[in-house]
């Protein structure tokens, strides 16, 4: 698989093979992530688009069983490498899940948690920090005047922006997104849409979803996976118009089954 | 608060500016062509020629647009409309310049030929033409059907002007066959006039289809 273009990337991901005991999940990941764009990964269930998500900040390291070799390069820095302190990688490289995963305390802490394990501690930074990671989701009008009530009085929709919020109030570089709108309304998941459209002007943004019409609509560059192999990885515009492979053909089109 | 789609949105309105871009490119040209065929300038008509270079390419970017934003944003109702209308409309304006061009061509023809009688009906009707077209790109962004259904009485003038031109420039040739050869160029001009009046009657449909979901022959 070539990558033919002209982007500035923010992440090289370069011989990346991945096994979960005797399964190779991941085979010979070769991929360049644009900078500042929203990167779709498509693919059938089971196809390790997830699985290639949570390698960009080791979130499988933690798995049983698990063999990573090749390397993750954000910048110039391999992210695997030994020295690497994976915890402030995370801060660097930030992920929102399926689930909204609101804490059961207020919507204030949730946000100034994240700067907190960071080491800050001043008050008044804090309340900048949530405020501004409130507004950057689109959620600050809508809390403002409830920041010290429980986060699980928000709808899902309110929810997932709010983690949204607490990922950027680590200051990251990149936003990792696995399937953040699968539990969503239509509505909810048009304005988290929206909002990853606005964050793509500061972040770097991945996001992995079911939806091929997410895809389509939401993003720059997509990234077409199947078997554990990249097939296809093109402008948006281009894959869902003419993609060049026969597979991404019948899948985008549904036809492969 | 975000709103949903505001980038679509924008789209969608760069996809209007590309159709009023190439609409008065057209214009630009219709009026050159006139100014061309009454000064007998060969020179103006050839560079009024090479703009439609310009139209084409905005053409071509029109459909990629469109097809891209099909494939990629699930359009519905009002903006599907937007879509495919845009795309129905590039593709008349594009006819519009091409006959723009070919009277161009005729033009060029007719430069060496002494005009037999004064040029009257053919300015005038292509002024009527031009105002149809800028009434219907007007309907277009201001979305005001009532300039639709004015375009759409200025094309049975149109109508008109070219079948009295048609029956009395065929008599000049009947009464001195002489005449012919600068008869029958004036003949076609008429005629493409009267096409670019038939485009310009699409372009209405299609605003008209956009603001009111139906699709239907306006003209009589």
């Amino acid at each position: 698989m070539e990558q033919k273009d002209s982007y500035n990337y923010k992440i090289r991901v370069d011989n990346l093979n991945l096994h979960f005991a005797a399964n190779h999940v991941l085979k010979g990941i070769n991929l360049n992530i644009p900078e500042n764009l929203i990167t779709a990964l498509i693919g059938p269930s089971g196809c390790g688009k997830s699985t290639l998500l949570k390698c960009l900040n080791r979130m499988n390291d933690i798995l049983p069983d698990v063999r990573i070799k090749g390397r993750v390069l954000l910048g110039d820095e391999d992210i695997y490498a030994d020295d690497v302190d994976v915890t402030n990688l995370r801060k660097k490289v930030g992920m929102v899940f399926q689930r909204p995963v609101a804490f059961p305390i207020s919507i204030y802490e949730n946000v100034a948690s994240a700067p907190r394990v960071h080491g800050v501690s001043h008050k008044g930074t804090l309340d900048n920090i949530v405020a501004s990671s409130l507004a950057k989701v689109g959620l600050w009008d809508e809390v403002a005047d409830k920041l010290h009530k429980s986060a699980l009085t928000l709808s899902l929709g309110q929810q997932q922006q709010l983690c949204i919020a607490r990922v950027i109030a680590s200051e990251p570089e990149v936003i990792l997104l696995d399937e953040p709108c699968s539990a969503l309304d239509p509505i909810s998941t048009m304005k988290i849409e929206e909002r990853m459209r606005q964050l793509a002007k500061n972040y770097t943004v991945v996001i992995v979803t079911h939806s091929m019409q997410q895809a389509a609509r939401a993003s720059d560059y997509t990234v077409f996976m199947l078997s554990g192999e990249i097939i296809e990885a093109c402008p948006t515009g281009e894959m869902f118009t003419s993609p060049k492979d026969s597979r991404t053909e019948n899948y985008i089109t549904g036809r492969l089954f | 608060m975000v709103r949903p789609r505001k980038r679509f949105e924008q789209e969608l309105a760069e996809l209007d500016q590309l159709i009023l871009r190439m609409g008065s490119i057209s214009e630009d040209m219709l009026n050159r062509m006139i100014q061309a065929l009454k000064e007998r300038n060969v020179e103006l008509a050839e560079e009024t020629v090479r703009m439609d270079d310009k139209v084409d390419a905005l053409n071509l970017e029109i459909e990629t647009t469109c097809i891209r934003l099909i494939a990629t944003q699930q359009p519905q109702a009002r903006d599907l409309r937007r879509i495919i209308a845009a795309l129905k409309i590039a593709g008349d304006v594009e006819r519009v310049a091409d006959y723009a061009v070919d009277i161009c061509l005729v033009v060029k023809e007719l430069a060496d030929k002494p005009l037999f009688k004064p040029l009257e009906d053919i300015p005038k009707m292509q002024e009527v033409v031009k105002r149809m077209l800028h009434e219907t790109l007007d309907a277009f962004v201001t979305r005001d059907l009532d300039l639709v259904y004015k375009m759409i009485a200025d094309d049975e003038e149109v109508d008109t002007l070219y079948e009295n031109l048609y029956v009395e420039l065929k008599d000049f040739m009947k009464r001195d066959p002489a005449l012919v050869d600068q008869a029958v160029p004036l003949i076609l001009i008429t005629r493409y006039l009267e096409r670019i009046a038939d485009h310009v009657t699409n372009i209405g449909e299609r605003v008209f289809y956009v603001e009111t979901g139906e699709l239907k022959e306006l003209h009589v």
